[in-house]
């Protein structure tokens, strides 16, 4: 699968329009109804070429859009979860030198 | 402790010491919502409605459409820079004149050599402007051509100096009400509240800015 390209799985007679956010492949068991015994042989099912996590990565933004943002009426709900988001991630990936902050007891 | 005023300001993330800060220019890739349906969202429709205020406030200047792709991309690019800025932790990189300077220079220098090249005449012409006195023709050309040779550096700082200023007196009013009575926190929060509406008005104010500007200084070419 190309930059830009649909997957090989997809068939436009079979599945209809293209939708990004929906897996076009074999259907596995779900991750939440997958048995603790069998995550092991489940893990190794997946594909982990950079490629397939790029995929999947798009596949989770589309539904995170689907979900909050094409709806008619979402409203701010995704703007305030990407402030929150970004907010935690930089906060993670500043941590050492916020700790050393001189009035660092004074805020988070 | 806080061993530098400019701390906030610092692209060294203190993971993996590498520069990672500057990631939060890829907000602009997340929060510009590519479209699924037809009809707008609620949320869509910001979007959409400020690029279409944007296009009809630049389309004067302009013959067609696809040449104020880039200046709508620009004011939309150095907006949402400017008000993730302003959310806690996130990193402002338009506060920093290596970004703000690459910007301008590039946008300049396109212009510049464009209108040179094929324009050269045109060119000259706009040193001098019009109904300037005979006499003061060649000052007039001295200044205009010194006024043009500075608007990278103009543009860049003026940006730049803006969202840092900012910046910088919502953190030293904060450090000032460490250790001090109830009255005094109650007074630099509210003063802070103030500088925070402003720095808002700020940073939606120098997007606007920057992209005029850059379509004037295309116009005149």
């Amino acid at each position: 699968m190309g930059f830009g390209e649909y997957p090989a799985e997809y068939n436009a007679k079979v599945h209809g329009p293209y939708d990004p956010a929906r897996w076009y492949g074999k259907v596995d068991t779900p991750l939440a109804q997958t048995k603790l015994g069998e995550l092991g042989a489940w893990l190794g099912r997946r594909q982990k070429s950079p490629q397939a996590v790029t995929a999947a990565v798009s596949r989770g933004y589309w539904r995170w859009l689907h979900k909050y943002v094409h709806p008619k009426r979402s409203g701010l709900t995704p703007f305030l979860q990407v402030i929150a988001a970004s907010s935690a991630f930089f906060y993670v990936l500043n941590y050492t030198k916020i700790k050393a902050h001189r009035i660092h007891k004074y805020h988070w | 402790m806080m061993t530098n005023l400019f701390s906030s300001f610092d692209p060294m993330s203190s993971t993996f010491n590498l520069q990672l800060n500057w990631l939060s220019m890829f907000l602009f890739i997340i929060v510009f919502y590519p479209l699924y349906w037809i009809s707008n969202s609620k949320s869509s429709v910001l979007y959409s409605e400020l690029t279409s205020y944007i296009t009809k406030e630049f389309m004067p200047l302009f013959k067609s459409y696809k040449n104020i792709i880039m200046f709508n991309v620009l004011f939309m690019f150095i907006l949402i820079n400017n008000v993730f800025g302003l959310m806690p932790y996130t990193f402002t990189s338009t506060a920093h004149i290596a970004m703000t300077l690459s910007m301008a220079l590039t946008i300049w220098v396109i212009f510049m050599l464009y209108g040179w090249v094929n324009n050269t005449n045109h060119m000259f012409a706009h040193l001098v402007p019009l109904g300037t006195p005979i006499v003061l023709m060649p000052f007039m050309v001295l200044i205009e051509s010194i006024s043009n040779i500075i608007r990278p550096i103009t543009l860049s700082v003026r940006l730049a100096a803006n969202l840092t200023a900012g910046h910088l007196l919502l953190i030293l009013l904060g450090e000032s009400m460490v250790n001090n009575s109830i009255l005094i926190i109650i007074t630099v929060t509210a003063a802070q509240f103030a500088l925070m509406t402003l720095e808002a008005a700020v940073a939606v104010i120098q997007a606007y800015v920057f992209a005029t500007l850059s379509t004037l200084y295309a116009s005149e070419v």
